[in-house]
C-alpha cells in the first residue's frame, strides 16, 4: 500500500517535472513606447523631439520599421486643460 | 491549540509517574575521546535503545535487576558490546564507552551497525554528514562545507560563484545557520569558491530541508547546524595543507592542569592571492582569513564547559583610479555548559554572541573618501535545551531562547546627494521563545512528536521616529509521526508551522553585502507550513534509499526591491518601502540512494520540484497591472547528483605502492534556471533599449559538471602524507551562469539582439597535499 501511493506520488512528480517551467509572453501584438528629454523652457521639435517607437518581434527587427509616423499625437496640459496637435516625422538621416 | 498544549502536557505528565533503573553515558572516538552523535545504543535483552546526541550522551530505562549487554554500533566503527549488572530498581549505572573506528583491511572485516538508523526521534528532512563525508566531495581548491550540502537533493545552487543556500524553494535569508548553536549571519568568502568554515575545524554538519522540530525556529525554509570538533583528548595532533593560493593548519589535543583536565582545538586558514598576484597581474586584490577555536574543560562526569570562537574577515580592494575597498567577516563567540542534573535529565546552556559587518569605501585617487557605507548585525543569544527521558516510552525536550539583535546601516559621501536619501538606520530587537516537544512511543511500531515553539518578537530601539514599532507573538505547532514497516523501513509524516522576523536586503543572489534587518511595525513576520511525506528503507546492509515528498507554503516573504538601491527617506522611509511583500509554494520530491558498499561511499541524489512565488509591485501585468506569479531564479524543475568516493585500498584490501588510493566523483545535472528575456525594443533618443519579458519567460541551458579528483595517502611513522589531484568541470562544459542582451550591429554592421553569457567554473585542474601528524 505504502509503495503504492510513493510510486504513484513520484509517476505524478516525474510527469509534471518534464515540463519546462516557463511564464507566457508578457505582450501581445504591437508595443508602444515613448522616451523623450523635456526641456524647461524648449518646445518639443525636431531638435527637442519626443521618440514614439513600436515593436512587434525583437528577433528579427528593422530599427525604421520601429517609429511611428502614422500616430496621431495630442499634447494636454493638465492644469489648464490647453491641447495641441503634433506631427510626427522622422530624419532618417539621423539612423543611417 | 489549546488542545495541543494539553495533549503535550499529557503526554509528558503520563511518562513521569514512571520510574526504573538506567543505564547512561557517553560514547566517544576511541584515540581522540571526542564526543559521538548518532551512535546507536542497545539493551540485547529488552530492545530498549536510542541514538546520542550531540554530546555523545545516551540513556535508556531498565525495569527489572539483572545482567544485561549494551550494544552499540555506527556505520564504520567497530561494533561495541559491553556487559553491566544492575542490582536495585532505582539505580543508575553510568558508563565512559568509545568506539574503533574501523581500519583498512574492512574489506575483510564485517562491520555491524549502519548509519541509517533512525533512532528513537523522528528527524525528518535530517542530512548528516561528517567532516570526512564532507572531504570526499570534490570541491575547487580545498574540502567545503557548502559545496558539500549543496551537492544534496534538495538544495539548489544558483551560481558556481555564490555559496547562498537555496533549500526546498527558499531563500538563503530563510536558513538557519547555526555554529556550535550560535546563529552566523552571511557566512560566505568571495567568489564563494573557498568554504565558508574550515573543514579540519568542523565535527558534523546536520542540514534539515525542512519541517524541523521545536527546538528549532526563527527561520521559515531550512537549519544547518555546524558543529565544531572538540579537538583530541588523547594526544596532540596537527593536520596542515597547502595548496597555490591557501594554506591551513589545525592543532589539537589534551590539557590538563592539576587534577582538571580537557582539550583544545584551534585552526587557522589565510589565502595569499596578493603574493600570486605579483606574477599574475590580473587576479583580484583579495585575501581572507579566518579561524575556528575551541577549548573544552571537563569539570566531572556530570558538568563539561566548553567555549568555542569563529572569525573570518575579507578584502577586496578595486582600483580603477579612484580605489573600491570592501571588507567583511563574523565572528562568534560561544559558552555552553553541559550538566546531567540527573540521569534522565540531559541540559546544555549556551551563552553567544555573534556579528557580521560589511564595509564599503570609495577613495579618490589624492585619498578623499567619496563613498563610505557599513552595515552589520549583532546578536546576543542565550539558550537552554534540556531533554527529559522520564522512561523507554516517552522523551521531553523542551527549553528557551532570548535573542537581542542590533543591526545598522549608514553611508556618507562627498558626492551632491540628499543627506536624507543616504540611509542612516538603526534598529535593535529582542525575540523570546520557549519550546516542548514530547518523542512518544506507544507501541513498537509508532511514534508520535508533538511539540510547540511559542515566540515573542518586540522591536526596541529605532533611531528614526517615523518607523513604526513592531510586537508580534505566535504559536508554532509542530507534529509528526512514524509508522515502522520492518526493522529497517519507516513511513514518516510531518506538519510544522514557522515565523520569521529578521529579513534581508539581498539583490537576485546572495553577497556578503546583503542587510539584515528586524522587522519593524510596517512588515508582518514571514510565515511558511510544511508538509512532508517520507519513506526510509535500508533495503541491504550497504545501502539506503530515501523518499521525501514535501509542500510548503510561505505567507509574506520579502523580496528587496533592488530599484531603491539601499538609497533610504530618512524623514519619511520605513522598511516596507523597500520590500516587496508576497506570498509563495514550493513542492517536490527528494530521493536519495545511499552507498557504503567495500569502499564505494557516498550517494546519487534526484530532485523533482516547483516553487512559484507571487509579490506585490513585481512581475507587473501590463495590461491588468497585476503582480504574476513567476519561478525565481532558484526554481529547479529537476536535479540530479552523483556524489561517489572510491575507495581502491579498501576494495581490494591492498595499498597502491604503499598507499591508499581514493578516487573521487561528482557528477551535477541541474534544469536552467529561470530567467526574463527581450521581448520588444524601444529608442530613447540615443541608444535601443529592450523591454524585458515576465521574471520566467525562458530557461537558461541546463547545469552540467563533473569533477573527479584523485588522492594518495601515505602512512608514516608519524602520521600520513596526501597529495591529491583534482580538475573540476572536466568537460569544460561552458555552463551559463547569467545571460546578458544587448542591441549592436552584427558582423555586417545591422542592429539586432546580441546575447552574452557569463560563465561558471571552467576547467580547473588543482594539486595539492595534506599533511598530518
Amino acid at each position: 500500500m505504502v509503495r503504492s501511493i510513493i510510486i504513484s506520488l513520484l509517476a505524478l512528480l516525474l510527469l509534471s517535472g518534464c515540463t519546462d517551467f516557463t511564464a507566457g509572453p508578457r505582450f501581445k501584438g504591437d508595443v508602444y513606447a515613448i522616451a523623450g528629454l523635456l526641456v524647461a523652457g524648449k518646445a518639443i521639435t525636431a531638435e527637442h523631439p519626443v521618440y514614439i517607437t513600436r515593436s512587434a518581434d525583437i528577433q528579427s527587427f528593422d530599427p525604421l520599421d520601429l517609429f511611428v509616423l502614422e500616430a496621431d499625437v495630442e499634447i494636454l496640459e493638465l492644469d489648464t486643460g490647453t491641447s495641441w496637435s503634433l506631427s510626427p516625422m522622422l530624419d532618417i538621416e539621423e539612423f543611417t | 491549540m489549546k488542545y495541543s498544549i494539553l495533549m503535550l502536557l499529557c503526554f509528558i505528565g503520563f511518562g513521569l509517574s514512571l520510574q526504573a533503573a538506567t543505564v547512561s553515558g557517553f560514547v566517544s572516538r576511541a584515540g581522540s575521546k571526542e564526543p559521538m552523535q548518532y551512535v546507536n545504543v542497545r539493551v540485547a535483552e529488552t530492545g530498549a535503545g536510542m541514538q546520542t546526541n550531540k554530546k555523545g550522551y545516551f540513556v535508556i530505562d531498565i525495569a527489572q535487576a539483572g545482567t544485561y549487554t549494551l550494544e552499540l554500533s555506527l556505520v564504520s566503527y567497530q561494533s561495541l558490546s559491553q556487559k553491566f549488572s544492575i542490582s536495585a530498581a532505582a539505580e543508575d549505572v553510568h558508563l565512559q564507552l568509545s568506539l574503533v573506528e574501523a581500519a583498512i583491511e574492512l574489506a575483510t572485516v564485517r562491520v555491524t551497525g549502519s548509519n541509517y538508523e533512525e533512532g528513537r526521534e523522528i528527524r525528518p528532512s535530517l542530512i548528516r554528514s561528517t567532516t570526512e563525508d564532507v572531504k570526499s566531495v570534490v570541491s575547487p581548491l580545498e574540502a567545503d562545507v557548502f559545496r558539500a550540502i549543496l551537492a544534496l537533493p534538495g538544495v539548489a545552487p544558483i551560481s558556481d560563484f555564490s555559496s547562498g543556500l537555496y533549500v526546498r524553494g527558499g531563500s538563503p535569508d530563510q536558513n538557519l545557520i547555526m555554529l556550535d548553536d550560535t546563529d552566523v549571519y552571511n557566512p560566505n568568502h568571495f567568489g564563494g569558491v573557498f568554504s565558508t568554515f574550515n573543514a579540519d575545524a568542523v565535527e558534523n554538519i546536520n542540514l534539515i530541508k525542512g519541517a524541523y522540530p521545536a527546538k528549532y525556529g526563527g527561520r521559515l525554509s531550512s537549519v544547518l547546524d555546524v558543529t565544531n570538533r572538540q579537538g583530541n583528548r588523547d594526544h596532540h595532533q596537527g593536520t596542515a595543507r597547502w595548496s597555490l593560493i591557501s594554506s591551513s593548519a589545525t592543532l589539537e589535543g589534551p590539557w590538563s592542569l592539576a587534577n582538571q583536565n580537557g582539550s583544545y582545538m584551534a585552526s587557522f586558514r589565510r589565502t595569499y592571492l596578493e603574493l600570486v598576484k605579483a606574477f599574475m597581474p590580473d587576479l583580484p586584490d583579495y585575501y581572507f582569513y579566518d579561524g575556528h577555536f575551541k577549548l573544552n574543560w571537563d569539570i566531572s562526569s556530570r558538568d563539561m564547559v566548553s567555549t568555542s570562537a569563529y572569525f573570518g574577515k575579507d578584502r577586496l580592494n578595486f582600483d580603477f583610479g579612484s580605489v573600491i575597498k570592501l571588507d567583511w567577516g563574523n565572528r562568534t563567540l560561544t559558552t555552553q555548559w553541559v550538566h546531567l542534573f540527573s540521569p534522565r535529565l540531559f541540559s546544555q546552556f549556551v551563552l553567544s554572541g555573534s556579528d557580521f559587518t560589511s564595509n564599503l569605501a570609495q577613495i579618490s585617487g589624492e585619498g578623499e573618501q567619496l563613498f563610505v557605507r557599513d552595515n552589520g548585525i549583532e546578536d546576543i543569544s542565550s539558550k537552554a535545551m534540556l531533554t527529559y527521558k522520564p522512561n523507554n516510552q516517552h522523551q521531553a525536550d523542551f527549553g528557551w531562547e532570548v535573542k537581542f539583535n542590533d543591526t545598522w546601516l549608514r553611508a556618507t559621501s562627498s558626492y551632491q546627494y540628499d543627506d536624507n536619501a543616504l540611509p542612516d538606520i538603526e534598529v535593535t530587537s529582542l525575540t523570546s521563545s520557549v519550546y516542548i516537544q514530547d518523542t512518544w512511543d506507544p507501541d513498537a511500531l509508532w511514534t508520535l512528536q508533538p511539540g510547540l515553539r511559542a515566540s515573542w518578537y518586540q522591536s526596541l530601539h529605532m533611531n528614526l521616529e517615523q518607523i513604526p514599532d513592531a510586537s508580534y507573538v505566535n504559536l508554532d505547532p509542530r507534529f509528526s509521526i512514524r509508522r515502522k514497516l520492518d526493522l529497517a523501513e519507516s513511513v514518516y509524516a510531518s506538519y510544522g508551522l514557522y515565523h520569521q522576523y529578521l529579513t534581508l536586503m539581498a539583490a537576485d543572489f546572495s553577497t556578503p553585502f546583503d542587510v539584515w534587518f528586524p522587522l519593524d511595525g510596517s512588515l508582518k513576520p514571514g510565515r511558511s507550513h510544511h508538509f512532508l511525506l517520507g519513506y526510509k528503507n535500508q533495503f541491504a546492509r550497504d545501502f539506503a534509499f530515501d523518499i521525501e515528498f514535501y509542500y510548503k507554503t510561505y505567507q509574506n516573504i520579502l523580496e528587496y526591491d533592488s530599484a531603491t538601491d539601499f538609497e533610504w527617506d530618512n524623514e519619511t522611509g520605513q522598511l516596507a518601502d523597500v520590500f516587496h511583500q508576497g506570498r509563495g509554494y514550493t513542492y517536490g520530491t527528494d530521493i536519495m540512494l545511499r552507498t557504503y558498499w567495500r569502499g564505494l561511499e557516498g550517494f546519487l541524489g534526484l530532485t523533482l520540484g516547483k516553487t512559484k512565488r507571487t509579490m506585490k509591485d513585481s512581475n507587473i501585468d501590463p495590461y491588468t497591472h497585476e503582480a504574476q506569479s513567476y519561478y525565481p531564479a532558484y526554481d529547479r524543475s529537476y536535479a540530479a547528483n552523483v556524489v561517489q568516493t572510491f575507495n581502491l585500498s579498501q576494495f581490494t584490501g591492498r595499498r597502491l605502492f604503499g598507499a591508499d588510493f581514493k578516487l573521487g566523483v561528482n557528477f551535477a545535472l541541474n534544469s536552467g534556471q529561470p530567467t526574463d528575456r527581450p521581448e520588444r525594443i524601444y529608442f530613447d533618443g540615443e541608444d535601443f533599449g529592450i523591454i524585458y519579458s515576465y521574471k520566467d519567460r525562458d530557461r537558461l541551458p541546463a547545469y552540467f559538471r563533473l569533477d573527479l579528483s584523485t588522492k594518495y595517502e601515505w602512512l608514516t611513522r608519524w602520521g600520513s602524507i596526501e597529495p591529491y589531484i583534482e580538475v573540476i568541470n572536466v568537460f569544460n562544459r561552458k555552463n551559463v551562469g547569467f545571460r546578458n542582451y544587448s542591441i549592436g550591429p552584427d558582423e555586417n554592421g545591422e542592429l539586432t539582439l546580441l546575447t552574452e553569457d557569463s560563465g561558471q567554473f571552467p576547467i580547473l585542474p588543482f594539486i595539492g597535499v595534506n599533511v598530518k601528524w
